[in-house]
């Protein structure tokens, strides 16, 4: 388990470098902060000055050994527009993010599994129909939209919950359901046909046939064994989270890393863009290597592999 | 014995427009809270070191300006300066309010002028501000409410950049023992509001300063929302969780006004919008050199029909690109009339009877509904023979590149805000002078005119200067003046809150309805 750990721990650093450079290379081709941080009539020898100041003006090489020495050591320099340590006002928003990503996959787990099992076990009934039909709309509505729709009925038609920002744990409601929302029809989908596909193994005809319980097959044997393929896909779809907790986190005014990096995005803030991506790319790949670890413990099968290997 | 005329001249605006400044104190005590919804939040709260529309605004209740502007007028008027008098063309002397206090106690006075003054232009203090103020030789004290200001050359704008939202005076003492990192997330100043918390990209909350100078304001608390989104920014102020909006988009106003809890306030602010044709060629070989073509691009785009149809009326003509409340606009000047047939006339003389095909350039900024008004233009262009091929900018920083960068070939969609500095010199400047940085169209009796202007502060010549301007770039032109955007904000009905023509968002001024 310990050499497993250290290899994925050494892939992840080189994914977290490979990151850092593509991140790098499209932000310095695409645009210039400098003319963002002036005001527009500022002359063509402000602008230099601020360049040289910056460091802006050296060859790109240098400026990205520059930034991969002080990312080694936890610095990711400064924000060009606050001049605060880009890492301070990253990790500053990072409880935000993560309460809103846990949050959102309660709620997505929590629709998803009891309505993927009860969609399995009562497979071509009306339920499972609906449940189906719901799942394919939920993933073709936009996360935006959606997140709209929960403002103007919640907030504004009915006045039961706040239609943004982050203080009480009812700020906490709609963010998270539109972030389930976004997570739970894909997930449900994984446990009907994992339920479906174990439901039909040896295993189980034989656990039925020895009197077992329908609870006790349903729990213990048939999702313990459906829930390997639903934590593999959980690491993946974390990443996904992410990616809307950026949308979410903008319709809520939701203060986290995802609004922070969109915004150094469009100022060109190198430092705090680098810092986010590269500090939500270490959580995703943490996020993974949790999953195979989770997943290595549900499957022993896997582990004796990776002994073998 | 001319210039003490034209000194005297300029003073005496100042000491008549002193006797109509200082809006009377509220007498009640403030109370209540007011939430301000703004899209960004501030990236520091050091009012010097920034150029961010959203920090302008939360700052200009947290700290005072030197002079301020009369919010009918829109020219500068005393503030905690009380008169700013010419002692000779490089010499202002500038007599300070006495009693005034920083939130934290200190004592404002010369010496706290003195200071902000140098911070800005400390080279290591890496202000993005610094360039506004490099025409400054030394800032001198006299007596303790007394600075005088000695200029390089003869500086007519200095009025104007005494009013500039990032220029607030801050507190030498609390700068110098707490550090700059401290002083921006806990700001000290001596304006209406004292600062209370930041929470970043979050809000930032202010409290009503009981001893401000001018009199407590009639809110007791001031919260600054940061909430990215429009859509949900109207949803908060509908379902009253904010009391006030900006950069309402022109198609909600009719769900606003219907709302019942809530009104539109807009007004006419200083951001114009024109074409800017290359008729220098800066961007490479082109028919707009020529300027039989440029006019007859004038004459075929219909302006007035854009105001009314793509802004709902929420615009002001301008028929030279300038803006009609600055110093030195000259109201003489006429602009095109639309004339598709007297445009195809004028390309067929030009050598183009079968038309034309031009860039387009536009971007994603400060243009209401940008893509609409673009579609115009190029509707009304390809009538009069002008095929146009957009191309369309998402991001102003690359959009500023090009520009600067001699790349923008053809037309232009373009806007200027004249960094909140109401007079000419502010928009044509940076446009017309030979080697600034946004010029596209050069003559030798433009860098004249222009350089005479901004070395004298003889207001009466220098009004003459660009008037003669502005027919030159009329009759030559260089640009097809479109129009003067309007602000367009929402605020609950529970207050008394107008939209600023300056868009600083005068919430100090707001009270409440009884």
């Amino acid at each position: 388990m310990g050499t497993f750990v250290a290899r994925r721990l050494v892939r992840a650093l080189f994914v977290c470098l490979g990151i850092s450079l593509i991140t790098f290379a499209l932000l310095h081709v695409v645009g210039d902060p400098v003319l963002l941080l002036l005001p527009q009539s500022a002359s063509d020898e402000d602008v230099r000055l601020l360049k040289e100041k910056l460091g802006l003006d050296r060859p790109l090489w240098a400026q990205y050994a520059v930034f991969l020495g002080g990312a080694l050591r936890g610095d990711f320099g400064q924000s060009l527009f606050t001049q605060e340590s880009a890492f301070a006002l990253i990790w500053e928003r990072m409880p935000a993010t993560l309460e809103l990503t846990f949050a959102g996959m309660l709620v997505g787990l929590a629709i998803a599994i009891p309505l993927g099992v009860v969609s399995a076990i009562r497979r071509g009934s009306l339920t499972d129909r609906l449940c189906t039909v719901g799942a394919v709309a939920g993933q073709a509505m936009p996360i935006f939209w959606l997140g709209i729709m929960l403002i103007i009925l919640f907030a504004v038609i009915w006045r039961v919950l706040p239609a943004s920002g982050r203080g009480t744990p009812a700020h906490l409601i709609l963010p998270a359901i539109t972030l389930g929302a976004y997570l739970a029809p894909l997930t449900m989908r994984l446990t009907r046909s994992g339920m479906l596909d174990v439901l039909t193994q040896d295993y189980i005809r034989t656990a039925r046939a020895k009197g077992v319980g329908e609870r006790v097959l349903l729990f213990k044997h048939a999702l313990r064994n459906a829930a390997i393929p639903i934590v593999t896909i959980l690491g993946v779809q974390f990443g996904r989270l992410l990616g809307g907790a950026v949308v979410t986190e903008t319709v809520f005014a939701w203060p986290g890393v995802a609004s922070l990096a969109v915004k150094a995005i469009r100022t060109y803030d190198y430092p705090v863009v680098q810092g986010s991506v590269v500090l939500l790319a270490l959580l995703i790949v943490l996020a993974n290597l949790l999953t195979d670890i989770a997943v290595t413990w549900l499957d022993p099968r896997i582990r004796l592999e990776d002994r073998g290997a | 014995m001319y210039i003490a005329r034209t000194l005297r001249r300029a003073g005496g605006a100042f000491i008549l427009a002193s006797l109509v400044a200082a809006a009377p104190a509220a007498d009640a005590a403030p109370k209540g809270r007011v939430t301000v919804a703004l899209a960004s939040d501030a990236s520091t709260h050091d009012p010097h070191m920034h150029t961010e529309r959203m920090g302008i605004i939360m700052h200009q209740h947290l700290f005072d300006t030197l002079l301020a502007r009369d919010t009918k007028t829109w020219q500068p008027v005393p503030h905690l300066a009380e008169s700013v008098k010419g002692v000779n063309p490089l010499t202002w002397e500038l007599k300070l309010r006495k009693g005034v206090k920083f939130h934290n106690g200190e004592p404002f006075g010369a010496e706290s002028v003195k200071f902000s003054f140098e911070r800005v232009l400390n080279p290591e203090q890496k202000s993005p501000i610094r360039g506004n103020f490099t025409w400054i030789k030394s800032v001198d004290v006299v007596d303790e409410h007394t600075v005088r200001i000695v200029t390089q050359k003869p500086y007519p704008l200095i009025q104007e950049i005494l009013t500039f939202g990032n220029f607030g005076m801050v507190p030498p003492k609390y700068i110098k023992e707490k550090g700059d990192a401290h002083f921006a997330r806990n700001p000290v100043g001596t304006g209406p509001f004292r600062f209370v918390e930041w929470r970043k990209g979050e809000r930032t909350v202010l409290e009503a300063n009981d001893q401000y100078w001018k009199g407590a304001p009639a809110i007791k608390t001031l919260v600054f929302r940061v909430i990215p989104e429009t859509a949900t920014q109207i949803a908060e102020l509908l379902s009253g969780g904010v009391d006030i909006i900006r950069a309402v988009p022109p198609d909600q106003i009719p769900a606003i006004e219907r709302s019942g809890v809530a009104r539109v306030t807009a007004t006419k602010i200083l951001r114009v919008v024109y074409l800017q044709l290359d008729g220098d060629g800066r961007a490479g070989k082109t028919p707009l050199t020529d300027v039989r073509v440029r006019r007859a691009i004038n004459h075929a785009v219909n302006v007035d029909e854009i105001m009314g149809k793509v802004l709902g009326g929420k615009a002001v003509r301008s028929p030279n690109g300038n803006n009609p409340m600055v110093f030195g606009y000259d109201p003489a000047t006429k602009p095109y009339a639309f004339d598709p047939a007297q445009a195809k006339k004028l390309l067929a003389e030009a050598g183009f009877p079968q038309g034309l095909e031009l860039t387009l350039n536009t971007y994603t900024g400060s243009i209401v509904n940008v893509e609409q008004v673009a579609q115009a233009i190029q509707g009304y262009l390809s009538q009069a023979g002008v095929r146009t091929k957009v191309r369309h900018f998402t991001d102003v920083g690359q959009y500023l590149a090009n520009f600067r960068g001699s790349k923008l070939d053809g037309m232009t969609l373009a806007s200027w805000g004249y960094n909140s500095v109401f007079d000419t010199d502010a928009i044509y400047y940076i446009h017309f002078h030979t080697g600034q940085p946004y010029t596209y169209n050069s003559a030798k009796e433009m860098d004249d005119w222009l350089d005479e202007a901004r070395a004298t502060v003889d207001a009466k010549k220098r009004q003459d200067l660009y008037a003669r301007f502005q027919r030159f770039i009329v009759e030559q032109a260089y640009w097809v003046p479109m129009y003067a955007q309007f602000t367009i904000e929402a605020a609950s009905k529970k207050l008394n809150y107008e939209a600023s023509s300056d868009e600083i968002m005068r919430v100090y001024a707001a009270t409440w309805k009884d």
